[in-house]
């Protein structure tokens, strides 16, 4: 998938429409960064982390 | 006597006049507000002013004073409000044309009671980023602040109001939030103190939310004393917000003795100190502050934060995913209300899924443990506060936005406090910060470090040609 089909499928599924194309282009282009940053959150250190949210019950 | 006041009056300097007699709190009042006015055409600092209400309190806290009924250190201070944050006596705007106007019809904030509790004087509401987000940009219809050191250049964001009134000697104390950095930034472009608190020391209650998990309310003023004053005012268990913590609130002065003795500060060198971005001036300011504290006694410590170059990048997935799941409607149905860039900025919250969530809080954990772990060694860390001075309005770059790095963000991903302090100038005069972080729950330790330095170093003491504000 295209990062356009890729931004294309992320508006469409939040009901979200854009009319200025510089704010479009600019999504489109930096959504490959986006997944890099995303990629280096996958860290074997924390396979099996407990993620720092917290409920208490009640 | 207004006129003799001077710009770089503080907290503490105001409420020792005021209570021997050679000032009172309406002479104060009224002449910052003349001053605030008068800069709204250069600086623009203040989205409107509650004078009214201002002046009623001030002539309240020179008859309490007179006789007697002293509320602490910020009885009779003229303040000011970011206008994120709820007040009785005037609208809350976020800088938006989006929000409900009835939104800011209520009572004041939490931390808006307690200051006038204490006897404040609140003299209006702060610009800021729209909704502490996003640029500032004509067709929200606000004004934007200005720097007063340069006044083409931004005083930074989001709390750019509350920085450029401080700097610009309009006010002497008020309040910011910060989620990546929006007290810290403008503080350290704007040449004055601000805190970030631990998160849950101060109630958010009354604040319009940008991440549910990151936001704090926190004190700005030109020393870490006045900073200290208002915490101190500021900080407790509030039943209202669900993310404030029952802890017991220290006393944030009483170690405020001018020694470095004892105090091991670590300094983070890898990511904070070699970034590439990290501008030269402003790594050598801040090279420069860690050598006056050991000049002064301090022990210096290297540390180690292993995976700091990725807090950034958790810090963002999980604000933007928490700011826009406030948006989302908003977004939907009516876009071309925000800003450009505010829009912009909230809809990176679609590029994030829940999954990608959850992982950034699988991060948060890891690197509390190792923040944790080098805090172990030592009393505070020490960084640079920004990256660079501030820069020009004209130089902003989404997208260089994005790529770089931060090194306030993993304070908030942390939860931990952590304060900017002016520690010197640009070659070009403009003024650089040294973040100062403690443990969790310690800004006594913070405030105790920053103090010690602004009785050794004078930046904090240095203002802005009064051309700026004139």
């Amino acid at each position: 998938m295209s990062a356009r089909e890729a931004i294309d499928a992320l508006l469409g599924r939040a009901a979200l429409r854009i009319t200025d194309s510089e704010e479009y282009e600019r999504l489109v282009r930096n959504y490959p960064y986006e997944q890099e940053l995303l990629a280096q959150l996958r860290l074997d250190e924390v396979r099996y982390a407990e993620p720092a949210m917290v409920y208490r019950a009640g | 006597m207004p006129t003799q006041l001077p710009s770089a009056l503080t907290i503490t300097e105001a409420a020792a006049r005021l209570r021997d007699g050679t000032l009172t709190s309406q002479e104060l009042t009224r002449a910052l507000l003349d001053r605030a006015q008068a800069a709204q055409d250069t600086i623009a600092a203040f989205i409107c002013f509650t004078e009214d209400s201002a002046l009623e309190a001030a002539e309240r806290a020179d008859a309490e004073l007179a006789s007697g009924v002293d509320r602490g250190p910020l009885h009779g201070i003229p303040l000011a409000i970011k206008d994120i944050i709820a007040t009785r006596d005037a609208p809350t705007t976020a800088n938006s044309r989006v929000l409900d106007p009835a939104w800011g019809t209520r009572e004041d904030a939490t931390v808006v009671r307690k200051l006038r509790e204490a006897g404040a004087v609140i003299l209006g509401k702060l610009g800021l980023h729209e909704f502490a987000i996003g640029w500032p940009v004509p067709d929200t219809g606000f004004r934007t602040p200005k720097n007063p050191w340069d006044v083409s250049r931004t005083p930074g964001g989001s709390s750019s109001g509350t920085a450029a009134a401080i700097a610009a000697g309009l006010i002497l104390g008020g309040l910011g939030t910060d989620t990546g950095g929006s007290i810290r930034g403008p503080a350290a472009y704007c040449g004055i103190s601000g805190i970030k608190p631990s998160f849950g020391r101060v109630s958010k209650e009354g604040c319009v939310p940008l991440g549910y998990s990151l936001d704090n309310i926190g004190p700005m003023a030109r020393t870490a004393r006045d900073c200290a004053l208002m915490l101190q005012v500021l900080a407790g268990f509030d039943p209202l917000d669900p993310c404030s913590v029952d802890a017991p609130v220290p006393n944030m002065t009483a170690s405020l003795d001018g020694s470095f003795d004892g105090l091991r500060i670590g300094v983070p060198r890898g990511y904070f100190f070699d970034a590439p971005e990290l501008e030269t001036d402003v790594r050598q300011t801040v090279l420069n502050a860690i050598d006056a504290m050991a000049a002064a006694g301090a022990s210096v410590v290297d540390v180690e934060i292993p995976h700091a170059a990725i807090a950034r990048n958790a810090q963002r997935v999980i604000m933007f995913g928490e700011a826009y799941a406030y948006h989302e409607p908003d977004l939907q149905q009516r876009p071309e209300l925000y800003g450009r860039y505010t829009r912009y900025q909230l809809r990176q919250g679609v590029l994030y899924s829940a999954a990608d969530y959850v992982q950034a809080q699988r991060v948060r954990s890891l690197i509390k443990a190792e923040t944790h772990l080098a805090l172990s060694k030592v009393d505070v860390l020490v960084t640079p506060t920004a990256l660079t001075v501030a820069p020009t309005f004209a130089g902003y770059d989404l997208d260089a936005l994005l790529r770089m790095p931060s090194f306030m963000a993993i304070w908030n991903l942390t939860g931990l406090p952590a304060l900017s302090v002016p520690c010197g100038f640009s070659s070009a005069g403009l003024p650089a910060g040294l973040q100062i972080i403690g443990k969790a729950f310690d800004e006594p330790t913070v405030f105790r470090v920053a103090d010690a330095y602004q009785r050794v170093t004078d930046w904090h003491t240095r203002t802005p040609r009064q051309a700026a504000v004139a």
